[in-house]
């Protein structure tokens, strides 16, 4: 399966490339030219420079140095949503497809009242309930979501339920654990990987939403919508410091939906190269 | 060894008339046979007969509405499933030492004695014509009579007393019909194995087995010897022996019109 | 007497990603008018594969080459616009599995109408007319109610047996016809069968019947060539491929159909002396 992944040469490139900024993120400290925190209102909107890359912002910040420790928020907050989200709704559709009866009735009806409400608004309503701050971002996306996520994962459980190989293993009585972790849960690995590389897509463009409103990561630390947010002021005087964070949520988001495309294809077991 | 007594199975309909109405479309009616051991029963139906849901029920796959299936000694007998389509029948991830592996985990976990899998994996292997070589390949890598094979290898593997075949061969090439159907001929006079064998090839259940049922729209129409088919009373049965077309004996013009040359 | 359809080395590569790969390694044939050619082979033999690629059915990946010639003309090499125009009305062509081979959106009448309006100039009182002739030829009862209904009405042997006289009714020279009973049951089968041999007998069409099951051919071919892996086994007579297959495969062909059949004959000739 590694091999297979190997060979598609974007899924490699993207794998490579979203792991050099994930490094990039945790060695933030070594990589940033300057402080991201140390302001010098005298040196505000700088041009490009050898100390400051991409110039400074309104408050004389390295935008580049923000920008790279503006990874960690951004990128591992939105992992750790993700876990999180496609954790709870894998577990519960996957008991929801294979057990159906009572158990899948209680899981659905429960699914379809978290669908029921607007997500966006649910997420706000969460954080303005719980509090302003990061960590009830992540509950309340995961509260949200993972719903969503349940009902799909329940349709391909219940795919691959009466395919032949689950039938066998019933009828001669293999175990309800040998089935769900060695017959579904495999088979519904690839369409799983396409729906979390979405998802984190999802979830960083949440967050920074949310801190692009004031309501995520709080000022000053850096992270890429709180960003923006800073910037659109400054929108028509200092551009880069809104373009720098704006083209790098697209460009993560982008390679995260082509990771999935490649990891879905590699992880489907009849695709052959030839 | 297996008697199924007077099975009524029915499906919700999927069009009710009234709003939540409970419609129901019957799909087997009052269906009761008896397979004794060693027997190799075929039962013979054409697509919406209700077979494959018979062949359900037998394995306890699905529970009838009505009626029962008993066992000897009136303990469920060890069964192993044999299904049609042969794509869908083998995990596709799974190597044919994974797929012919659950069966022995099956079987260790019944009789409770640990086994060298190797060694069970390379004697069944054998026994299905087939040989190591193929041990690490996957499902797409083999072709269809390969892959029913090793269905019956994994069938075998969990050690039946009964072993059903949902139109097991019926996908397969005519002449890999025959050696397949040649094969299980031979592992049941070894293993002393009971066959229940669903079709819908008249032909096939002469050459196989040594009863067969007759089912039609739902209902066991003809249940006899295959020694004495030619004495079927039922219209649908006497239809079915007159539409066997016979190849040879000058066949080039002539046009087969009626049951036997 | 010349033959509607005469192929020589007919040759089909298949190529994707820079492999190429002959899957039909040159085969010959030929079919007279009147007279059934029966093709017989396994799933992967190239049966269908070769009719299609004389008929233009292939994709762009193929390049078939070769000579097929048909009233003088040799079909491979002409365009597809030309191909076009021959099917349907001077070859026609009945496919496997009828239940896919109506658009399910659409009644019955509204698909043979579409035929007639690309191959006749038949007013649409006219085709009414010729498709109640036509179902009725093919002992379909109440003919009117049937041209009403979708095809997902209708059972598999009755939506063949729509094709098949939809195809006659236009009179071709030539029917193709590929494995058109694999998807139907027995009995169905047997009641297809004799209309295929009703037309044989009736018109003076030539007809290539392809097929897996030797019993199928034996009920209406004259000539058979057998198919293994894209190469011509055998070709003969039904009875000289039957009694004296000369290729190792066509032998194992044959010899496993006659022990099912001996099998057969002989459960029918006991009359259940004895006792289980």
């Amino acid at each position: 399966m590694w091999r297979r992944f190997l060979k598609n040469k974007m899924a490699v490139i993207m794998m490579a490339f979203l792991a050099t900024i994930a490094l990039a993120g945790v060695f933030a400290p070594i990589l940033a030219p300057n402080d991201p925190y140390a302001n010098n209102i005298l040196n505000k909107f700088a041009g490009f420079s050898l100390q400051y890359p991409l110039g400074t912002d309104q408050l004389g910040r390295c935008i580049l140095s923000r920008m790279i420790y503006g990874i960690r928020p951004t990128l591992f907050l939105s992992l750790l949503t993700m876990t999180g989200t496609i954790g709870l709704g894998c577990i519960l559709g996957l008991l929801a497809g294979y057990f159906r009866g009572p158990v899948e009735e209680i899981i659905m009806r429960a699914v379809d009242v978290m669908m029921s409400f607007p997500s966006q608004i649910m997420v706000f309503a969460v954080v303005a309930l719980l509090g302003v701050d990061v960590r009830n971002v992540i509950l309340a996306n995961v509260l949200i979501k993972w719903a969503w996520y349940a009902r799909m994962i329940r349709t391909n459980v219940m795919k691959y339920r009466d395919k032949n190989f689950v039938l066998f293993s019933r009828c001669v009585g293999s175990g309800e654990p040998f089935i769900l972790f060695r017959h579904l849960l495999p088979s519904i690995a690839s369409e799983m990987a396409v729906l979390a590389t979405l998802d984190i897509g999802w979830a960083i463009l949440n967050i920074s939403t949310l801190s692009f409103l004031g309501l995520g990561v709080q000022a000053p630390i850096p992270e890429w919508g709180a960003m923006l947010n800073e910037a659109k002021n400054v929108m028509t005087t200092n551009p880069v410091q809104m373009i720098a964070p704006g083209l790098a949520i697209v460009i993560v988001v982008a390679a995260f939906n082509l990771l999935g495309d490649a990891l879905r294809d590699a992880l489907d077991p009849k695709e052959v190269e030839v | 060894m297996i008697k199924a007594e007077h099975i009524d199975v029915s499906f919700k309909k999927e069009n009710q008339t009234t709003l939540f109405g409970r419609e129901r479309h019957q799909v087997l009616f009052d269906v009761s046979f008896e397979v004794k051991k060693g027997q190799c029963l075929g039962i013979l139906g054409e697509s919406g007969s209700g077979k494959s849901t018979l062949g359900r029920v037998l394995c306890g796959l699905l529970k009838p509405d009505k009626g029962i299936v008993r066992f000897e000694g009136d303990k469920k007998a060890v069964m192993g499933v044999v299904f049609q389509d042969y794509s869908t029948s083998a995990n596709p991830r799974f190597t044919v030492k994974s797929l012919i592996g659950e069966g022995l985990m099956v079987m260790e976990k019944r009789e409770k004695k640990a086994l060298n899998r190797m060694e069970e994996t390379n004697r069944l292997l054998k026994l299905v014509g087939l040989d190591e070589s193929y041990l690490h390949r996957l499902p797409h890598e083999l072709s269809g009579g390969q892959l029913q094979r090793v269905c019956i290898a994994r069938a075998l593997a969990v050690n039946p007393e009964v072993i059903l075949f949902d139109e097991a061969i019926s996908s397969l090439d005519a002449h890999t019909q025959v050696q397949i159907m040649d094969l299980l001929k031979v592992i049941q006079k070894e293993k002393g194995l009971t066959y229940i064998f669903i079709t819908h090839d008249l032909t096939s259940v002469t050459y196989l087995c040594s009863h067969v049922l007759f089912l039609y729209k739902g209902k066991a129409v003809e249940v006899r010897e295959t020694d004495t088919i030619s004495e079927v009373s039922h219209p649908y049965a006497e239809k079915l022996l007159g539409a066997i077309l016979n190849v040879g004996d000058g066949n080039e013009t002539k046009v087969p019109d009626q049951a036997v040359s | 007497m010349e033959p509607v359809l005469d192929v020589n080395n007919l040759v089909v590569d298949h190529c994707r990603k820079k492999q190429r790969q002959t899957i039909i390694k040159g085969i010959d044939f030929k079919v007279f008018p009147g007279q059934c050619l029966g093709i017989l082979g396994e799933s992967g033999s190239g049966k269908s594969m070769s009719l299609k690629a004389v008929m233009g059915l292939l994709g762009t990946d193929f390049s078939v080459t070769g000579e097929a010639f048909f009233g003088g003309e040799n079909l491979i090499g002409k365009t597809r616009e030309q191909l076009r125009q021959i099917r349907g009305k001077r070859v026609a062509m009945i496919l496997q599995n009828p239940m896919t081979c109506f658009d399910p959106l659409y009644r019955i009448e509204a698909q043979l109408s579409e035929t007639y309006r690309e191959h006749t100039k038949l007013t649409k009182k006219e085709i009414y007319e010729k498709s109640m002739a036509v179902l009725t030829a093919m002992q379909i009862k109440n003919p009117e109610e049937v041209v009403k209904k979708y095809p997902h009405q209708l059972s598999g042997g009755m939506l063949q047996r729509i094709m098949i006289g939809l195809a006659m009714s236009m009179e071709p020279d030539l029917l193709i016809a590929d494995e058109p009973t694999t998807a139907i049951d027995a009995i169905t089968q047997f009641e297809i069968m004799k209309e295929f041999t009703r037309i044989k007998k009736e018109s003076n069409t030539a007809m290539i019947f392809i097929s897996h099951d030797l019993g199928v051919i034996s009920a209406i071919s004259d000539e058979v060539l057998v198919l293994n892996k894209g190469k011509m086994a055998d070709q003969g007579t039904f009875r000289q491929i039957y009694e004296q297959p000369k290729d190792p495969y066509t032998r194992l062909l044959v010899e496993k159909k006659k022990a099912v059949m001996d099998q057969y004959q002989r459960a029918l000739k006991r009359k259940g002396m004895r006792k289980e």
